[in-house]
């Protein structure tokens, strides 16, 4: 866990790309609302050309608030192998208020 | 296509690889995934973007000449998209495993393939309208398919792209019917483009499709997601009753609905013209790399300053 | 949209016929500054130094040509004439535009160097129009200063990188500069008539002091920058409607098709 963001045949973005570290991944928040979502990515020099660059790239016809922009080789990520660990393999039905509605049908026929 | 040494991939891992496909999964970089299939997306993907850049040329050499401000800025933000379609489409195609720079380098070098309809020049503004309309059309067609491709990334480029491209499509109509219904001169203008483009239309979406393993693995593993003809069918369908309706003639004097065979039929074109254009022997192939090529050496200049800048920080 | 001039809610500046025309002036020669140097940053298109400014340049020249636009109507409305036949019916000598604006794009380092000095011109002009009791003129203004904001961040943004980047981009910004230079003290020209309205205290500052101000803003960020600030005289006549051979070429280009056929709809 934790590898660095992985692209294909398990490569690195740093492994593919000499100046690697011109790749600013982009997070658009479309109001306040909303989270910041990752919309793409831009090739620039630096974090304040990313956001002048990525202002027209990815927010000139959605709504925005706001920017970020994050260099895309320090993106931590899991890998898809390891899909498993986020699907429960024993239940987990006291996270859900599925298992509380269960308890007022019960009760109520009581 | 292939290297001297294809690496083998690992048979267990290329047996779960078919099976999660089959079972309509997709794949993301960073997934492993045959050597082959990575091949070929990366393929499809920088000539999708190549396209994309290329597209622009002819489009873009209206702008200074577009005889409204409405349809100046229009032609301006049409534009704008593709090329902006193009950084979406090369960033995903990077990872891969092929940097930018190296794409676009070859499609400076004349090695790298761009769609045919773009090695056509544009001769008039009612060109400008027949490329908003059919070209991008049939470029739907394709796009629309591919949005069911296994490959994730490029499947949500594409939804992007089609919803782009749909009002492009749908300004360009508009611009058809102005013409359409405008002077004698401008109707002969539009059938006049009509007729030059009608050929590069019918050649886009490639030769009837031979089948071959090639083909049958494309298919399995949802690189490709319907056929040449099937493209093309579904392109003649939506457009051939538009320029119908306007009273325009069909440039294909065998072009017809076959109401028994259910689908059009039309006059075989000309697939050695096809192959001449893709192989880079287009009517403007060399004109437009030529002006790439000399855009790209003017900023040589400024891409060593942002590199040294990039150094420095 | 006559109520612009006429209507109640008009400013004084419209309603009264000793100042009209001078606010038509002012108004058509901004509108021509953004026509203007709109055209010629979408020659750009396609052609960028690298693909995400070729969307951003893109942006900034479909807002110069909208501004041009939203300007342009106010003229044409006054006039009694439809806006394309403003942009695409007049003459060189009836344009009135900055000389600046109609050279051609030259390299990068002159757009740059050419967009930073008018974004910074645009800014002072707009903020004066802004603050001035000019009615729905003034609101017009405040609505254009919000994107031409941007255009200053991309423009300085690049100046700084390039001037900063080494010998050889530091080199070219300055021969940029000396080269644009003079035509860019032009900016502030005095449109026809502006007097009027500056006596009649309709907008201030007056032009002149607009002159300085930009001046003072452009070689604060110059000197930072360690660029030299050119000693030369104003080259002017643009607002007179004195014009090189370059804006005859760019409009005999740009009208080419409307010309064909001025009265058909495109």
């Amino acid at each position: 866990m934790g590898a660095r963001r992985l692209t294909a045949s398990g490569m690195r973005l740093d492994q593919i790309v000499p100046d690697a570290g011109h790749v600013f991944a982009v997070f658009r928040q479309d109001t306040k609302n909303d989270t910041h979502v990752h919309v793409g990515d831009v090739h620039a020099p630096d974090h304040e050309m990313a956001l002048v660059l990525a202002k027209e790239q990815f927010a000139r016809r959605d709504p925005c608030v706001n920017l970020w922009a994050v260099r895309y080789v320090d993106v931590a990520a899991t890998s898809y192998d390891d899909v498993d660990m986020f699907a429960p393999a024993t239940d987990k039905s006291y996270r859900f208020g599925g298992s509380y509605r269960e308890q007022q049908r019960t009760y109520r026929r009581r | 296509m292939t290297a001297a040494v294809e690496p083998v991939d690992n048979p267990e891992q290329l047996v779960a690889f078919e099976t999660r496909l089959k079972a309509g999964d997709r794949v993301e970089a960073g997934e492993w995934m045959p050597a082959r299939y990575r091949a070929e997306c990366l393929r499809l993907i920088q000539m999708h973007a190549n396209s994309e850049l290329m597209g622009a040329l002819p489009e873009r050499e209206w702008i200074p000449r577009a005889p409204t401000l409405s349809r100046k800025m229009a032609l301006v933000a049409k534009v704008q998209d593709e090329i902006g379609h193009a950084q979406l489409l090369y960033r995903i195609a990077e990872d891969l495993g092929k940097p930018r720079v190296q794409m676009i380098e070859e499609l400076l070098a004349g090695t790298a393939k761009f769609h045919n309809v773009f090695h056509y020049p544009a001769e008039t503004w009612a060109d400008v309208i027949v490329i908003q309309v059919f070209v991008d059309g049939a470029a739907m067609q394709t796009q629309g398919s591919l949005r069911l491709c296994s490959y994730a990334p490029y499947a949500r480029v594409l939804r992007r792209i089609c919803y782009e491209e749909d009002f492009h499509i749908r300004l360009g109509i508009d611009g058809f019917k102005v013409l359409a219904e405008g002077t004698a001169a401008q109707r002969a203008m539009l059938q006049d483009a009509l007729d030059r483009w009608w050929s590069p239309l019918m050649h886009f979406f490639g030769p009837h499709d031979q089948v071959s393993p090639h083909l049958e693995t494309m298919m399995r593993w949802r690189i490709k997601v319907k056929s040449n003809d099937e493209l093309r069918q579904q392109f003649l369908r939506q457009f051939v009753p538009l320029i119908q309706e306007y009273g325009l003639r069909l440039p294909d004097p065998g072009l017809a609905w076959d109401e028994q065979k259910g689908h059009y039929v039309y006059s075989e074109p000309d697939w050695e013209e096809f192959r001449r254009v893709i192989r880079g022997e287009g009517p403007r192939t060399r004109e437009r790399l030529a002006l790439r090529n000399r855009a790209h050496d003017q900023h040589r200049w400024v891409r060593e300053a942002v590199a040294q800048w990039e150094r420095a920080a | 949209m006559t109520g612009t001039w006429t209507g109640p809610d008009a400013p004084p500046a419209a309603r009264d016929a000793h100042t009209r025309p001078a606010l038509r002036a002012l108004v058509l020669a901004a509108a021509d500054d953004e026509l203007i140097l709109g055209h010629r940053h979408s020659e750009w298109t396609g052609f960028g130094p690298d693909i995400e400014s070729d969307v951003a340049l893109s942006s900034i020249a479909q807002e110069e040509m909208g501004h041009a636009r939203v300007l342009y109507e106010q003229v044409a409305a006054l006039d009694g004439v439809d806006i394309d036949r403003l942009a695409f019916g007049r003459s060189p000598q009836a344009f009135r535009n900055a000389v600046l604006l109609e050279r051609p794009n030259g390299d990068w380092a002159f757009t740059i160097v050419r967009a930073w000095l008018y974004d910074q011109a645009d800014a002072v002009r707009l903020a004066a129009i802004a603050a001035s009791p000019l009615g729905t003129f003034a609101a017009l203004a405040r609505t254009l200063q919000r994107e031409e904001k941007y255009h200053l961040l991309f423009s300085d943004a690049w100046l700084m990188r390039l001037t900063r980047s080494g010998p050889d981009g530091r080199a070219r910004i300055q021969a940029a500069v000396e080269a644009a230079w003079p035509e860019a003290l032009g900016i502030f020209e005095a449109t026809p008539d502006v007097s009027v309205l500056v006596e009649a205290a309709m907008l201030a500052p007056a032009p002149e002091e607009q002159a300085a101000r930009w001046d003072a803003d452009v070689r604060a960020r110059l000197a930072e920058l360690g660029l030299d600030v050119p000693v030369a005289n104003a080259r002017t006549g643009g607002r007179a409607g004195r014009h090189t051979p370059d804006l005859a070429a760019l409009l005999d280009e740009m009208t080419s098709v409307w010309r064909t056929d001025p009265s058909a709809r495109w």
